[in-house]
């Protein structure tokens, strides 16, 4: 008589005690662990039979021709796909998808509501905190002269009707709290069901010596007349002027910054910008990010240092001003020393810059022109490009500048010589004063002349309208293009 | 004919696959390795046992090869 096996019963009876548990204990996660750990199912079942085979060998008793039956191996194969059908689930999550195709049948079939949020007001301090959260939409901040913070604005729900719209706005009040010295405008967008599209355009009112931090996720901000801006957001816009202290930008993607007539620092950091204006900004200037639109600077009493993993920008104050984009690099009236490597290929053009510093490209042409009276001591180089050089005729430098394939062109005068190189290169030294002027390029041509004015193909500064306006202790510029 | 070992080898070949398998899923649960990358051992282990059984004298061929 061949022995039955015991494991069939086994596992029911801790199949048993497992739903049991579960029904017992309704918080007893069983379908995580179930999801997770069904393989010990099959390690136990294959682990029972193998006991079993080895106790009935040991007692002598008939052993079957196979340790599992085809029956059995059917029964596995349904585990094996429940059980991973199980897993994927969890891991997966599609009730997750399903409520995110929710979300766009609301995007697709409703409707926008606009619903006015109340103005409110609390009274605040000379120069209080204030901490501004709107995850999502319009920005607007405004200094002026009160004692009291005021908000207003309106909500935009996209919600398939109504009542579902009526119960997102009651889901997210606007909060403004104010403790002490800290005032905090809160509204609540994050309360929305994850469904419902919702934004809020706000208008903020508050005393111009108030220090405003604001959070968002996405959304573009305006500030005007404050005394110090902190920002942190996913995306976004952001226009700031007349700022007395700091400003502080913390964006993913940037589509546009611009910042103007800035009394403290100004520190940008972002993964991707678009297109970047920094004008009239007192303090120190520090950009990260990399940025694929235009970007200009002008009118920087401080140093400023622009920086990404292709190119590094550091120059000492800017009273003229700098424009560049993916493909060039155009500055006027720059104090050095001017320190500029790219890893990008990029023409650059500096007009009346003093100090001299360092360039250094990968590829792409340099024309520079060192201010009459600023002289420094001046190293650029380039892989591929032509270097282009304009010095006053007057200026005593000492010059080395060389190529490793194509020609010098001495247009200076006397004071520099050729010298023959061999292969297809060109040497031209000269000067035997002040400070050491280095040129090289690996394949290009290089140019030193006369300075005859400024370089042509420099666009020119338009003229601007300087407007003064005394705003308590400070002295406040504003510029009109 | 086959001996008593080969019949304990053969008895045994379906637990041991079944738990391999299982070990596999477990592995690939738990996130260590996928088990598109780890199901050829459930050839080898299959393979070895094979292997063992027939030279403890198992699973002689039958029904061709000469003997009725």
């Amino acid at each position: 008589m061949r022995p039955r096996s015991l494991v069939g019963p086994l596992l029911l009876i801790a199949l048993g005690i497992l739903l049991l548990l579960q029904t017992l204990r309704p918080q007893f996660p069983l379908w995580e662990i179930a999801a997770q750990y069904w393989p010990l199912l099959l390690i136990a079942w294959g682990a029972l039979r193998l006991l079993e085979i080895f106790a009935w060998w040991l007692r002598g008793l008939p052993l079957p021709a196979s340790g599992l039956s085809g029956g059995e191996w059917t029964l596995v194969v349904f585990v094996c796909l429940l059980g991973s059908g199980l897993h994927a689930a969890h891991r997966y999550r599609p009730w997750d998808r399903l409520a995110a195709v929710a979300g766009k049948r609301v995007e697709l079939f409703g409707r926008t509501y606009e619903l006015p949020i109340a103005e409110r007001a609390v009274p605040a301090s000379r120069a209080p905190r204030v901490l501004i959260e709107n995850l999502r939409g319009a920005t607007r901040i405004k200094g002026v002269e009160s004692l009291e913070v005021r908000v207003r604005g309106h909500k935009t729900v996209r919600a398939l009707q109504d009542s579902d719209a009526a119960e997102t706005d009651r889901r997210t009040p606007l909060e403004l709290s104010s403790q002490e010295d800290r005032i905090v405008i809160r509204t609540n967008l994050d309360r929305a069901p994850a469904d419902h599209r919702c934004s809020a355009d706000i208008e903020v009112a508050l005393p111009k010596g108030a220090e405003v931090e604001v959070r968002a996720r996405e959304g573009d901000l305006e500030a005007d007349f404050l005394n110090s801006l902190s920002l942190t957001a996913e995306s976004g816009s952001v226009r700031a002027s007349n700022v007395q202290g700091a400003v502080r930008l913390h964006l993913g993607r940037a589509a546009s910054v611009k910042l103007m007539e800035i009394g403290g620092a100004a520190e940008i950091v972002t993964r991707r910008g678009r297109y970047l204006e920094l004008d009239g900004i007192r303090g120190p200037v520090s950009v990260e990010g990399f940025y694929s639109g235009d970007l200009r600077f002008a009118n920087l009493a401080g140093p400023l240092r622009l920086q990404n993993p292709q190119l590094t920008l550091r120059v000492q104050k800017l009273p003229g001003h700098i424009q560049m984009d993916l493909g060039d690099l155009a500055g006027v009236r720059l104090e050095g020393p001017v320190h500029f490597t790219s890893t990008r290929t990029l023409d650059v053009e500096l007009d009346e810059f003093t100090k001299g510093g360092e360039i250094s490209l990968d590829g792409g042409d340099i024309r520079l022109r060192p201010a009459p009276d600023g002289l420094g001591g001046l190293r650029a180089r380039t892989r591929s490009g032509d270097i282009e050089l304009a010095v006053p005729e007057s200026a005593s430098f000492q010059l080395r500048a060389r190529t490793e394939r194509g020609s010098v062109f001495n247009q200076f005068g006397p004071a520099l010589r050729e010298v023959a190189e061999p292969r297809r290169g060109g040497l031209l030294t000269g000067g035997a004063a002040g400070p050491l002027i280095e040129l090289e390029t690996l394949r290009g041509s290089i140019t030193v002349r006369k300075d005859t004015g400024p370089l042509p193909r420099l666009r020119k500064e338009s003229a601007r309208e300087t407007i003064e306006i005394e705003t308590g202790d400070r002295r406040l510029r504003i510029q009109r293009h | 004919m086959a001996t008593a070992k080969a019949a304990l080898l053969r008895a045994i070949r379906g637990p041991l696959m079944l738990m391999t398998l299982g070990a596999l899923f477990l592995w690939d649960h738990l996130g260590t390795q996928p088990f598109s990358r780890t199901f050829p051992i459930l050839l080898i282990v299959y393979g070895v046992l094979k292997l063992l059984e027939r030279t403890a004298g198992g699973d002689q061929p039958h029904g061709y090869g000469g003997q009725p």
